[in-house]
């Protein structure tokens, strides 16, 4: 399989619009999603951040 | 003359996956628009935390490996740094992407050079998705 140096330079001249498309297609929010309040946010942030301290001390005491 | 192209093709991918990832599909969402000053700032750090958590988790997973890929020793001094990271971003709110950034680094120079190119990978994209998140 071999490409062409046109087809590589076309790829690398459109690669911005490419990048382009694809945030728009993924980027944007679903207008039916349902969309977190403040105090999830934060909840689940602290949540997660307590969760993940714990997992770093459940590795260091763990024995050998 | 092939492998040239095969390697310029996994380039291409790589910085388009890269760039995807950290800007628009990924990792760095844009918070809802809902929320308070506050909550957009646990967002934010919410995903700084998620990419962290990765980090520490190759690391912890590749010293259960028979043989360890990553030592022990190393992957507590990981575990360590990310405890210290993960701690900063949660304290400060704002502010921290260039110290958590710069620490990684510095634990990074500390594992033997084995080591360092394994994770040099996830280092780079920790790195890219980090500096997004601040932005």
């Amino acid at each position: 399989m071999t490409v062409s140096p046109q087809l590589m330079q076309l790829a690398v001249e459109e690669m911005p619009n490419v990048i382009a498309g694809l945030k728009a297609l993924f980027g944007s929010r679903h207008p039916t999603l349902p969309v977190p309040t403040s105090e999830e946010v934060i909840a689940a942030y602290n949540s997660s951040y307590q969760a993940s301290l714990a997992k770093d001390d459940a590795f260091e005491k763990k024995p050998i | 003359m092939r492998s040239v192209i095969v390697r310029r093709c996994c380039l291409l991918a790589l910085v388009v996956t890269l760039t995807v990832i950290s800007s628009g599909c990924g990792l760095t969402t844009a918070p809802p628009p809902n929320l308070t000053p506050a909550a957009q700032t646990a967002f934010h750090s919410q995903q700084a935390q998620n990419v962290l958590d990765q980090i520490r988790d190759i690391a912890q997973d590749a010293s259960k490996t028979v043989p360890p890929v990553v030592s022990r020793a190393s992957a507590i001094k990981i575990t360590d740094w990310h405890r210290a990271a993960i701690t900063i971003v949660h304290e400060a709110g704002s502010g921290w992407p260039t110290a958590v950034v710069a620490s990684l680094t510095e634990v990074l120079k500390s594992l033997s050079p084995a080591e360092q190119a394994l994770l040099a990978p996830y280092v780079t994209l920790t790195k890219t998705i980090l500096t997004e998140v601040a932005k």
